[in-house]
């Protein structure tokens, strides 16, 4: 059995784990108290866990259990604002282009029901989608036509973004 | 912009944060952990001093009738409870292992809360019953060394005040628990049902 270092962990999960958070609230600050919560609930229950799903998949399990247990706390958050100047803006900077795409990508995802906003961040985080049935407790065929939907939707929202 | 094919898991990296401290996190666990352990020493104490009050009332004072006594140990009862109640509404979601599929997680939820509307609706009733029947037991010893007219009133304000705590206060408790409770099952039914289309 593989022993498990929750440094390593921390490390290497974090990043992942917070963009779950934030795809789910669309907030920085809110996402990084569950991004908290969760490796809380994860150094708690790291000695208990027996290994028979992967540690990723057990990660986001908690991770994503612990989002859908915020609507215990407010069931809409408070969402960022939209990106407001897009087409009209002097500013060429390639890179504030790429960042006001990822803040509407991730507005976008916040406003889809919530277990949509988690299959699509695991997917997005490139899980699996047996794995992403296994968190979510669904069947991967159901996964598959939600993903496609999920996207479908998406794609729509971006292209009246583009013609505004 | 290109909309044609695009590629969301670029878009999605992109997005940026600082890893906080690890070591935010064991505090946080420990603080956790340390409050749990302090709200369950805070109730053990509450039972045992209701037990300790009953065993007290029992040897110590010696009251001539078995109904005063009676009437003081249902009162603490009553105590008890409510102490019980209010913890009970702390925190409980802490208790449901959260390493479960989201599916399992949302039915665990609802369970504990259909649970916790119960205990907070049918509790809050019996603690009213037992407070209720305490006092009555435990004016009864003092009610007869008074004259009828005095007993009458140290009677009737007692009970008017019970009264008005069981047909006011009592429903409104319940409605307020109710509402809470109620607003967050459904909630978990909305959530619920995206996972079966």
């Amino acid at each position: 059995m593989q022993v498990l270092n929750f440094e390593e962990i921390y490390h290497e999960y974090w990043k992942r784990i917070f963009r779950l958070c934030m795809g789910y609230v669309n907030d920085h600050d809110a996402a990084k108290d569950l991004c908290q919560e969760t490796f809380v609930a994860v150094f708690q229950q790291l000695p208990k866990f027996r290994q028979e799903a992967s540690i990723g998949t057990w990660i986001y399990r908690i991770a994503t259990n612990i989002c859908l247990r915020q609507m215990n706390i407010d069931k809409r958050m408070p969402k960022s604002e939209l990106p407001v100047e897009i087409k009209d803006n002097s500013e060429k900077d390639k890179k504030l282009e790429q960042d006001k795409m990822t803040d509407f990508l991730y507005q976008c995802i916040s406003e889809l029901p919530e277990l949509e906003r988690i299959i699509i961040s695991l997917e997005l985080e490139e899980m699996k989608q047996a794995e992403i049935a296994e968190v979510v407790g669904i069947s991967p065929a159901n996964v598959r036509v939600k993903i496609h939907r999920i996207k479908e939707k998406l794609t729509k929202k971006f292209k009246n973004y583009a013609n505004r | 912009m290109q909309t044609d094919n695009i590629n969301f898991r670029d878009i999605w990296n992109n997005k940026n944060a600082d890893i906080p401290n690890i070591q935010q996190i064991k505090t946080t666990a420990e603080k956790y952990r340390k409050k749990q352990l302090s709200g369950t020493v805070l109730m053990m104490l509450c039972f045992l001093a209701t037990a300790f009050g009953m065993i007290f009332i029992w040897n110590v004072i010696n009251f001539k009738m078995f109904t005063t006594s009676l009437g003081i140990i249902l009162i603490l009862i009553a105590l008890a409870l409510f102490i019980y109640l209010s913890y009970q509404n702390v925190n409980v979601i802490r208790t449901i292992n959260p390493s479960i599929s989201n599916q399992e997680y949302l039915s665990s939820l609802k369970k504990l809360q259909r649970q916790q509307l119960y205990m907070q609706t049918k509790g809050i009733s019996i603690y009213y019953i037992l407070l209720c029947a305490g006092f009555a037991f435990y004016f009864y010893e003092f009610a007869l060394f008074m004259s009828t007219t005095f007993a009458f009133l140290a009677y009737g304000s007692t009970f008017l005040w019970l009264a008005i705590a069981w047909f006011f206060l009592r429903p409104r408790q319940i409605r307020k628990q109710n509402q809470k409770i109620s607003k967050i099952i459904y909630s978990l039914e909305t959530i619920e049902k995206d996972l079966g289309e």
